[in-house]
């Protein structure tokens, strides 16, 4: 078990990679038979090419897996937890906010929100992070929306302020 | 302290849309293509309509999926015109047909028509075993899928005109496809592809080097977008195929529900962009032959384009089963 | 030639100075920010080039090119953020070079290497336009694809010390390639039904999402937000140039590399970058460690991403057939102006085709000096506190990778590849791979397929025609040295389990 533990994340990305050549054989056999692009020629067969892929990769994992079970990886990548990893969390629960919410509530009102709470976290007291949110939320707006002519999300209440 | 301005600010930011006129912020046309020779066509139009209401018209390269993933990411947009679809016969006909999109033409609100431009067979210049149209058929045929032509990407509107070319001359040549005219043109020039069809803009860039044939349309203007060089009908192949059907054309769209006055500004300032003569030229310049259909046309013009598509597909399919006919 | 200074009167003028001077410090700018290439610049720029006279327009929109081109090296260095995937390679060893308290040497290097990088190749791009022209007609589709085989074989060299590793990083990049509407059939494939797959996840929003996003995840969790970090002292300084010199042979294979594949159109800035890296890195020298700041690493990077400009140049003018996607609207952008490049340009307006040299060589100097003088003020974004730089950082990447298509889509797509790339991170796995994967995927398979069916004896077409024949078997010897070396690797590995070696 302690083999587990040790490398830890390294088998955690063996699982994610894995999961790779299984999608590709998967959709092949169901959504590209489907579709009629799984045999023929060059022309007709849209998973010639992917399977050769996928098929190389589950060689180089199963050759991947061998060493990992035997020990062979030199590197340890345990699960370790640093100064920062619950606030980390934190910010990316926050992140994962922001873009669930940034559809409707639009540029101009999510992200000067996002950036004070991030510069908040991150240590700044409350008026100094409200101030760098909302000066560097729009001055970057200012920059995208007037200089380069870029649309930022207006959301349900269309706000846009420098284009 | 600090809390009333702010809320001030907001209720004036969040009062804005209430008051202003449209438009009031740019406008974004959504292409469905890479960027390249056509894109500069709707530039050109979006900058002038962009003068006329005064604000910026950006073109956005959005390719994908045949040209559906513009029209999908522009159906996302909310229907305020701020948003243009510009629509191209693939994803607005074309796909639809074959079942690869959920919309037809009648979903949306038409602007007004801007381009159109012919597709030609070209060959290049200094080729020896054919020079014109009927010495190219006569080879394919005593050849069968020996000959190997470029329309682009597969099942286009390009592809179509092809392949009914093809199939009305009874000859058969193997199809290779490129992403886009523009690169399949370097492979002919290279020598690995015998015959392309081409559309002006790429042509305009190539023409020291290759010869057209024959323009696959049976319009006037059409062959003066090729220097004046024979259509397919002047050989007496029926293409099938009228007016607007054997060509790629554009006529921008705005969502269904978008409000009637912003219909009517943007309808206004695109006919007065398009009247301009220096637009005009500048767009027969670059081998795109402006339309000039209203709005009110729409459904005249687009409807019976659907019809003679179908006979583009079955081309396809016809072109199909010959190729592995004739393959060892 | 001499035909071509009849374009002189047409770019000293100050208008036309003035353009390019605007499009260098755009370009840089827009390559600083994360996401945002030169590609989108030229893009976003073309409405204000189009009202200008055609030197100037095009001098502008050439600046941007070139700027965008150099710039993403700098949040590269400074910040682990490649601003654009041309940058990748160049943040291996800038990077560590910044942490060791060597910013300034490193974006200093960077500038110089690209400028001159620039410089090589428009030398090229004047005396051999014609004859690389011609070479690269005879690149078709088995060619590209040998071409594109040897880009993902490099990742093996790149990732050297974990080749294995490196490889499935590989693999993933051309499994994330597959996805998208397929160009025979117009099957949709892996897209599960959602149309903003339809043309695959965009490689910019993989690249900010895997080097940037994971980078401010290790930030956070390393704390000390409010410190000021200490660096060296910065102030304008041409120390770079006597540094450089130390790479003279570096710097002019990796600029001929950069404008070789810039000249045959389809392979770009960022393949040119990662296999002259690969290339610098098997010619190293003893005591130069790639991957933990060495200069030749930036060099070699940076050298031939700018080269490539020039390469890119060759075929637009003098085909009418654009290098890469830049080049691509800036033909738009000629075309727009109402010139038509090709062999026809040369002869009827060759006062056109010798201001935009001129423009173009011009920019390269321009921007070099820029670069010293802005040097010192980008390397002092590292003495900013983290508190400040994380949250900006993070808006910076949100809205650079929004820009390229409107699309919130794309923001979750950063998002899931900034937890790939820390997985990755965490468990030792390269991402360099992974980027050159998903660039190649297409060339690869596309050009396969398309060489089968030009083919009428099947694979017999990649060995019949001569230069494809070479390169594929170059292809072979590179795998067998792959392999013999990783074989050995092992072996050593298994003598001597020391601790961790890369």
């Amino acid at each position: 078990m302690r083999r587990f533990r040790d490398q830890a994340f390294d088998w955690t990305v063996w699982a994610l990679f894995a999961a790779v050549p299984a999608v590709i054989f998967w959709q092949s056999a169901t959504s590209l038979e489907e579709q009629g692009a799984a045999s023929g020629g060059a022309m007709e067969n849209a998973a010639f090419y992917p399977r050769i892929v996928a098929a190389i990769m589950t060689a180089l994992l199963a050759w991947h897996v061998v060493r990992l079970a035997l020990a062979r990886s030199r590197k340890a990548s345990p699960f370790a937890r640093g100064v920062g990893t619950r606030l980390a969390l934190v910010a990316a629960g926050m992140f994962v906010g922001y873009l669930l919410a940034l559809p409707y509530a639009g540029y101009h009102l999510a992200t000067p929100i996002l950036s004070a709470l991030l510069f908040r976290i991150l240590g700044m007291r409350p008026l100094p992070a409200v101030a760098g949110g909302l000066v560097l939320s729009f001055g970057l707006a200012f920059v995208f929306e007037s200089l380069l002519n870029v649309i930022l999300p207006v959301g349900i209440f269309d706000l846009a302020l420098f284009s | 302290m600090f809390a009333r301005p702010l809320i001030f600010a907001a209720g004036l930011v969040l009062a804005m849309p209430a008051w202003a006129e449209f438009p009031e912020r740019n406008i974004e046309n959504i292409y469905p293509w890479a960027p390249g020779a056509t894109m500069a066509a709707s530039q050109v139009i979006a900058d002038a309509m962009g003068k006329e209401l005064g604000v910026n018209v950006s073109v956005v390269s959005t390719p994908g999926a045949a040209g559906t993933k513009a029209f999908q990411v522009a159906l996302e947009k909310p229907a305020d015109g701020y948003t243009i679809f510009d629509g191209y016969v693939a994803p607005l006909v074309l796909q639809p047909l074959l079942g690869q999109a959920k919309w037809t033409y009648e979903n949306f609100t038409p602007l007004w028509s801007a381009t159109s431009n012919s597709f030609a067979i070209v060959i290049r210049k200094d080729e020896s075993r054919f020079k014109d149209f009927p010495s190219l058929i006569a080879y394919a045929k005593a050849h069968p899928g020996e000959l190997r032509y470029s329309p682009g990407a597969p099942n286009g509107l390009p592809h179509m005109v092809a392949a009914k070319v093809m199939q009305t001359s009874d000859a058969v040549a193997q199809v290779v496809p490129y992403p886009e005219i523009d690169v399949a043109i370097k492979d002919l020039r290279g020598g690995v592809l015998d015959f392309m069809i081409t559309n002006p803009g790429v042509y305009q860039t190539n023409k020291d080097d290759v010869k057209v044939v024959a323009v696959l349309s049976e319009l006037k203007r059409a062959s003066e977008t090729y220097g004046g060089a024979p259509r397919v009908q002047d050989y007496g192949i029926d293409l099938g195929m009228k007016g607007l059907a054997p060509m790629g054309w554009n006529w921008w769209l705005v969502r269904k529900e978008t409000p009637k006055e912003v219909v009517a500004k943007l309808r206004d300032a695109m006919g007065k962009a398009l009247a301009r003569t220096d637009v005009q030229e500048k767009l027969m310049a670059m081998g795109y032959v402006p339309l000039g259909y209203g709005p009110d046309e729409y459904a005249k013009i687009v409807g019976p384009v659907a019809a003679d598509l179908q006979s583009g597909m079955d081309a396809i399919a016809w072109e199909k089963k010959a190729l592995q006919s004739v393959k060892k | 030639m001499f035909e071509l200074l009849q374009g002189v009167p047409l770019f000293f003028n100050p208008l036309a100075l003035a353009a390019t001077t605007l499009g260098i410090i755009a370009g840089l700018v827009i390559g600083v920010l994360p996401g945002l290439g030169p590609l989108m610049g030229i893009v976003l720029m073309l409405p204000v080039a189009f009202h200008l006279p055609p030197i100037a327009g095009m001098g502008m929109l050439i600046a941007i090119y070139i700027g965008g081109s150099a710039g993403g090296s700098v949040s590269a260095i400074l910040l682990r953020i490649p601003g654009t995937p041309i940058a990748a390679a160049t943040l291996f060893d800038g990077f560590p070079m910044a942490q060791k308290g060597r910013a300034q040497d490193a974006v200093g290097l960077a500038m110089t290497a690209s400028t001159l990088g620039g410089l090589i190749g428009g030398i090229v791009l004047l005396f051999f336009s014609p004859l690389l022209a011609k070479f690269a007609l005879r690149f078709a589709p088995p060619e590209y694809f040998g071409m594109a085989l040897l880009g993902v074989l490099t990742i093996a060299i790149v990732s050297e010390g974990s080749a294995l590793k490196g490889l499935l990083a590989g693999g993933l990049g051309l499994a994330l390639a597959m996805i998208g509407t397929d160009e025979f059939t117009n099957a949709y494939r892996f897209t599960f039904g959602n149309f903003n797959l339809s043309s695959g996840p965009h490689v910019v929003a993989v690249v900010v999402g895997l080097f940037a996003l994971s980078e401010l995840f290790f930030q956070i969790e390393s704390g000390g937000f409010l410190d000021r970090p200490n660096v060296q002292r910065l102030r304008v300084s041409f120390r770079a140039f006597r540094l450089i010199v130390h790479h003279k042979v570096n710097l002019v294979r990796s600029a001929l590399i950069g404008t070789f594949f810039g000249a045959i159109p389809g392979t770009g800035g960022d393949v040119s970058a990662f296999i002259s890296y690969a290339a610098a890195k098997k010619m190293s020298r003893p005591g130069e460690v790639f991957g933990e700041g060495a200069e030749a690493g930036i060099v070699a990077s940076e050298a031939a991403n700018n080269g490539c400009c020039g390469g890119a140049m060759i075929p637009t003018l003098s085909l009418g057939i654009p290098g890469d996607g830049s080049t691509a609207v800036l033909m738009g952008g000629l075309i727009l102006l109402g010139f038509f490049p090709g062999p026809e340009l040369f002869r009827s307006h060759p006062e056109i085709v010798g201001g935009i040299f001129i423009a173009y060589m011009v920019g390269n100097i321009i921007m070099l000096l820029l670069g010293v003088v802005l040097a010192p003020l980008f390397g002092r974004v590292l003495r900013i506190p983290k508190a400040w730089l994380i949250p900006a950082v993070l808006l910076l990447s949100v809205l650079g990778t929004y820009a390229l298509q409107s699309s919130v889509f794309d923001l979750w797509v950063m998002l899931v590849f900034g937890a790939v790339g820390y997985l990755m991170r965490r468990a030792h796995y390269p991402l360099a791979p992974v980027i050159i994967g998903m660039i190649l995927g297409n060339v690869l398979e596309n050009n396969f397929r398309r060489a089968l069916l030009l083919s009428r004896d099947g694979p017999m077409i990649f060995v019949e025609r001569p230069i494809s024949a070479a390169i594929i078997a170059i292809d072979i010897l590179l795998l067998i040295m792959i392999v013999v070396s990783t074989i050995r690797a092992s072996r050593r590995a298994e003598r001597d389990p020391g601790p961790d070696q890369t």
